[in-house]
């Protein structure tokens, strides 16, 4: 085994996905999030894309492993794979493309169909830069959120608004869910979980307690 | 004889590369149209692998010192063995119409391997610069086209009726670039071998497609009379255009970006089992910048379109529609609906893999990797993306040349394409795997790292071949 490296120090490792019609900005925000990168001139994304990065929520250490997909339909087939084990879903639109809103909930369902049932997912409109052409309310999308239950923000991969603040809310969001999860467990009638092992959040729990290597996943 | 002593190059690359597995060992076998039988069963009872290649090195350093620059000019050249250096065809392909490809194309990949070995052994300076990830090979620096080979092909092309088989065996190992546009154009079937109707053919399936323009582009993109399928591809399209091949400025000018969204949404209207699958654009590409280059001065880099008329670059653009098509006809269950195809090849590779270099693919397994999860894309886009878009084009002359067999052939490509970074591969964990074969290293890379993918290929396809148990 080649010795632990230091950003492999996390106390908790996140699986995420992007998902969202194709062209919305996914790859960007991803770019953005992990590399302060965003390029006006991106390929397009074929099948997964992966990417990493740390931040601290309460003290601890949160690695968030990011699987930007494609958003082509034809892709779904091979996509919706990585859904399983997500315990994060950053779900994009446009907002200058009304289809692309209009297309989430399409996306929901396929978060159904195969990711968890616990997944939390946060509706994220990008391309807030673009503000003479948004052709998709704030309070429309605010709306729609409310009534599915998901989390919601806006954000402009160019200008890098509100990017890190979406990563950061929902990674805190998940981080909160299993702590409390891990609490209950803790207090539970059996034993506790002993120190090292990973605790169940769902059926596919994130691995804990700096490991050197992490869970894979589909 | 002497063309023929390419195994022990082969052994040379493998011993080498310290990766391939003892129990399998590569072993020249006569003038081997055999290529297909198992290379397990052939390497027991032979003498021992080790002189031969001794023998073998021995006798290229010979050829390397008198010679001077034979072996360098056989790597540029997939002809058939000196012996009968200008005779337009190899003698197997003579000998009987069907055995064609398998054996003489073997000889190619062994002229390839013996002149990398030659040059490595025979020029101790050429040693001197070996990269370490390359220890052990050494392909020899590939200069200009020589004019041998140039008017090799030019033999051919003059030909009343051009010999693809023969053009198919020179093209694999690069194809001069002025010859481009009508070796691609004769190899994928598009132009007849036929010199007579080419002229008339070509005419017609210009106008074929000049007719499909307002039959399926003006319509759909005038928003009359469509339906939701159909905006949704030509959505679809419009999305990728602008994102094709950003790096080369040449694509992003108005009207090439229009014949794009052309070709592509007639495409996907045309083939409704797929449709316009996302990184199809990407294989536009190369046609383009050929059948271009026989309008436009000088490197991709300065091209514009000021010269060029209307007319012109509709018979352009017609050009690339049908050859894409021509293409994707070989694959087209890369694209249908959970992309089988490119599954199958994933996985091919991945056994491969473990076959070629066991203790990458237990590493890369023991790390949780999966091949789909980086060699997708490989697939999708034919390595494209992958490469410098200059070595690109290279990379089409030989899978044009592969013709029907470019689907099995893919597989080993993409493995030889991995093992490139064996070495390093083995140091890297899950994480840094799948971050650097999301973009591997290649910026770098000339035609020779190309070309020692793809004769690495060539020679584990020759010697896998027929053992075909490894695939079920």
């Amino acid at each position: 085994m080649p010795p632990a490296r230091p950003d492999d120090d996390y106390d908790y490792l996140f699986k995420v996905v992007l998902i969202g019609d194709s062209g919305v900005g996914k790859s960007n925000l991803l770019s953005r999030f992990t590399r302060n990168e965003f390029s006006l001139e991106s390929k397009s994304t074929i099948g997964v894309e992966f990417a990493t990065r740390s931040i601290q929520v309460d003290g601890k250490t949160i690695k968030a492993q990011i699987w930007d997909t494609a958003g082509q339909e034809r892709y779904r087939a091979i996509t919706s794979a990585y859904y399983r084990g997500a315990v994060g879903a950053l779900l994009v639109y446009d907002i200058t493309k009304q289809t692309t809103f209009e297309n989430v909930e399409r996306w929901l369902k396929e978060l159904r169909d195969h990711a968890d049932a616990n997944i939390v997912i946060m509706l994220v409109g990008n391309k807030s830069d673009l503000r003479h052409l948004r052709s998709v309310q704030t309070e429309d999308a605010k709306a729609f959120c409310e009534r599915e239950g998901l989390s919601f923000i806006e954000t402009s991969a160019l200008e890098a608004t509100n990017v890190e603040t979406a990563f950061q809310r929902i990674l805190t969001e998940i981080y909160h869910i299993v702590s409390k999860k891990a609490l209950a467990s803790e207090e539970g009638p059996a034993a506790a979980p002993s120190s090292g092992t990973a605790i169940k959040v769902t059926e596919a729990a994130p691995e804990t307690k700096k490991k050197s290597s992490c869970c894979q996943s589909a | 004889m002497s063309g023929d002593g390419g195994f022990p190059g082969v052994k040379s690359l493998f011993g080498g590369r310290g990766g391939f597995p003892g129990k399998l060992k590569f072993v020249r076998k006569g003038q081997g149209s055999e290529a297909g039988e198992g290379a397990a069963s052939q390497a027991t009872g032979r003498p021992s692998d080790e002189s031969a290649a001794q023998q073998g090195m021995a006798t290229l350093s010979l050829d390397g010192s008198s010679g001077g620059r034979r072996p360098m000019e056989a790597v540029s050249s997939s002809s058939p063995p000196p012996p009968q250096p200008t005779s337009g065809r190899p003698s197997s392909a003579g000998g009987g119409s069907s055995s064609g490809g398998g054996s003489s194309r073997r000889t190619t990949a062994s002229s390839q391997e013996e002149a990398a070995a030659g040059a490595g052994a025979g020029s101790p300076q050429a040693e001197a610069t070996i990269r370490p990830q390359r220890d052990g090979v050494q392909v020899a620096a590939l200069r200009s086209m020589s004019e041998t080979r140039i008017s090799k092909f030019n033999r051919l092309l003059d030909e009343q009726v051009v010999d693809l088989e023969a053009l198919r065996e020179l093209a694999w190992s690069g194809i001069p670039a002025g010859l481009r546009p009508t070796c691609w154009r004769l190899l994928l079937g598009y132009l007849p071998p036929n010199r007579e109707r080419r002229t008339q053919i070509l005419a017609r399936k210009r106008r074929e497609y000049r007719d499909m323009v307002p039959e399926y582009y003006d319509l759909a993109a005038s928003g009359v009379d469509q339906m939701g399928e159909e905006l949704g591809a030509l959505r679809q399209v419009a999305v990728d255009v602008p994102r094709t091949a950003p790096g080369v400025a040449f694509f992003h000018q108005p009207q090439i970006q229009k014949s794009l969204e052309r070709i592509l949404y007639i495409w996907g209207i045309r083939h409704p089992a797929s449709g316009y699958v996302q990184g199809i654009n990407d294989l536009v590409t190369p046609f383009m910048a050929v059948f271009m280059s026989e309008h436009l001065e000088g490197p991709i880099e300065g091209w514009t379109l000021g010269g060029c008329s209307d007319d012109l670059l509709l018979d352009i653009e017609a050009d690339c529609y049908w050859c894409l098509c021509k293409l994707l006809d070989g694959i087209q269950d890369h694209y249908t609906y959970a992309q089988p195809g490119i599954q199958r090849t994933v996985f091919h590779t991945q056994e491969l893999v473990r076959r070629v270099e066991e203790p990458v693919a237990a590493h890369l397994e023991k790390e949780g990797l999966q091949f789909i999860q980086f060699a997708f894309r490989w697939v999708n886009c034919l390595l494209l993306r992958e490469v410098p878009f200059p070595l690109a084009v290279r990379l089409w002359d030989t899978y044009l040349s592969e013709g029907s067999q470019l689907k099995e052939f893919l597989a080993y490509t993409l493995a030889a394409f991995l093992l490139s970074w064996s070495a390093q591969l083995r140091q890297l964990e899950f994480q840094e795997l799948i971050m650097f074969l999301q973009r591997p290293p290649t910026a770098g890379w000339g035609e020779k790292d190309i070309e020692l993918v793809l004769s690495r290929a060539y020679m584990w396809r020759a010697s896998f071949k027929g053992a075909g148990a490894h695939f079920s």
